[in-house]
């Protein structure tokens, strides 16, 4: 087990009187992948607004065992295509910190800006309107203000989401890339099981309220993923790729 | 134009219509892209309330003006986040409605009458003295230095407020701030240039603003200067055809804006 960066104990979520999450019990280790995986209206994203502080627990906790800095990756419809800022101006919002009323950007902000657009592969449109760039460019200006903090965790709210394949493929080995670079612990939601089954360390699975959580070879086995989704699952394994899909629509009674 | 300021009272109006249009404008923009038009028309119409108020019971009506605009500001920063049974929406259009009834209801009942409602909702821009102009720049200076010492903040929470919140900015704390710098603004332009002028500020000036600019201080530019332009030729357009002022700027600010959005689309059909 990595050093732990937050427990989360027994935690129910919701708003106002509806409960959204019940009992979720989970610890997110330093450096661990995560995939946060469930359909759309599971709670997935509410799990990620607790952990970002936005809501608080109706019951259990969720404790942080250091100061633990944030990325935070939204999808990338939230933001308005009002905005008249370029990729860099977006970048360097990521270098507010606590406090940051009054901040004022020094040029070791823009440079680091600079520097972490290109890591991402963007720097060539640092002076280009946001709203003027594709889906998936638009991911990675998103990507690069989180990671221009340095941060040692970064939430990642269905990054992929409405992106072509190409450029699904491109975001998730750019994941990848910058988890084995940084040693950084990351959280990423996705409703596809596949999609994450290829990615992550880690599995969250999001049904019906509840949470099942733990390292992806406990998880990702046919007969796990058929009593959590109580459907009859099959993992099959093409050229190194894994690939989950559901065998067939009759319900698995007592599984 | 030279001939018009040779006039005191015309000097300090146009002082007064462009330090007014030229805060509101700048601010307008964050007004725009924050989406909260309505919020800016309704605590425009309750600052017109608490003007009228102030003339029935015979206050200041700049201190009646700003006490409405600031308890409006506040409201709208404790409403709930989350909307469940209610739009925040329905709730400013309430808010809007009956501060425009109370407004005119206030000026009805008081001694002075119904002459004051056109200055209620055009302002009394001829009538802005030195102590009033003053007063009007020491409250725009303010607001407009809230905004630039604050200003990527501003920002970083219109842009996209879990992020901000994500990297430690406390989100409620900057609305607030920006949401009294906002009635700070609106309250100490209200009575100088009416609610109708002063929403006609927010909103159109930071129209062109957008339309026209690829960056966010650019847009401030633009929509200052649109501003201040419409200040100049409307309070010109005023005094050489015995118009009224405060309807004279809104039409000149106006067309300039519309002028502005038709060359900008012409030119995108070029291109």
């Amino acid at each position: 087990m990595n050093e732990l960066l937050a427990s989360v104990n027994s935690v129910t979520l919701g708003y106002g009187r509806k409960v959204v999450l019940k009992d979720v019990t989970m610890q997110l280790g330093e450096g661990e992948f995560w995939g946060f995986v469930g359909p759309n209206g599971s709670g997935k994203t509410t799990l990620v607004r607790a952990l970002l502080g936005l809501i608080k627990p109706q019951q259990g906790q969720i404790v942080w065992h250091r100061q633990v800095r944030i990325g935070y990756v939204p999808q990338r419809e939230a933001l308005d295509d009002l905005l008249p800022l370029t990729a860099l101006d977006i970048v360097l919002l990521g270098r507010i910190r606590k406090g940051g009323l009054l901040h004022r950007f020094s040029a070791e902000d823009f440079d680091k800006a600079l520097q972490t657009m290109e890591q991402v592969g963007i720097a060539d449109l640092a002076h280009l309107p946001f709203r003027e760039l594709s889906g998936g460019q638009k991911q990675r200006v998103l990507l690069a203000r989180a990671l221009v903090a340095d941060p040692d965790l970064l939430l990642l709210d269905e990054p992929t989401n409405g992106l072509d394949l190409p450029t699904e493929h491109a975001i998730m080995e750019l994941l990848k890339q910058i988890h084995s670079e940084r040693n950084v612990a990351i959280v990423f939601v996705t409703h596809l099981l596949s999609l994450a089954a290829n990615s992550v360390t880690h599995l969250a699975l999001f049904h019906n309220g509840r949470v099942i959580a733990g390292e992806i070879g406990e998880l990702l086995s046919e007969q796990k993923l058929s009593a959590t989704y109580q459907t009859p699952i099959s993992v099959h394994d093409l050229n190194g790729y894994k690939v989950v899909m559901v065998q067939n629509r009759e319900r698995v009674q007592n599984a | 134009m030279l001939e018009m300021l040779k006039h005191d009272f015309l000097r300090h109006a146009l002082a007064a219509a462009i330090i007014a249009g030229a805060s509101l404008s700048f601010v307008g923009v964050y007004v725009i892209l924050r989406r909260i038009v309505f919020v800016g028309a309704a605590l425009a119409q309750l600052g017109a309330a608490g003007v009228g108020l102030a003339l029935l019971t015979g206050q200041s009506p700049l201190l009646g003006g700003s006490i409405a605009v600031l308890a409006g500001a506040l409201g709208f920063v404790a409403m709930p986040q989350q909307e469940r049974t209610v739009s925040r929406e329905s709730l400013l259009g309430a808010a809007y409605a009956l501060a425009s009834a109370f407004a005119l209801l206030f000026v009805a009942l008081s001694p002075v009458g119904e002459a004051h409602i056109s200055a209620l909702l055009f302002g009394d821009l001829l009538a802005v003295g030195h102590g009033d102009m003053e007063l009007l720049a020491v409250a725009c200076l303010f607001a407009i230095a809230v905004h630039l010492l604050a200003y990527h903040a501003f920002v970083a929470t219109t842009v996209d407020p879990t992020f901000a919140h994500s990297v430690g900015i406390k989100e409620r704390r900057v609305n607030l701030l920006f949401y009294l710098s906002l009635g700070a603004l609106i309250g100490a332009c209200i009575r100088a240039i009416g609610a109708l002028v002063v929403f006609a500020f927010l909103v159109l000036p930071p129209l062109a603003g957008l339309i026209w600019a690829k960056g966010l201080k650019a847009a401030f530019c633009i929509a200052i200067a649109v501003a201040s332009m419409s200040a100049a030729f409307g309070l010109w357009l005023s005094f050489a055809h015995d118009l009224p002022a405060g309807p004279s700027v809104v039409a000149v600010c106006g067309v300039l804006t519309f002028l502005l959005a038709a060359l900008r689309w012409l030119i995108s059909l070029k291109a």
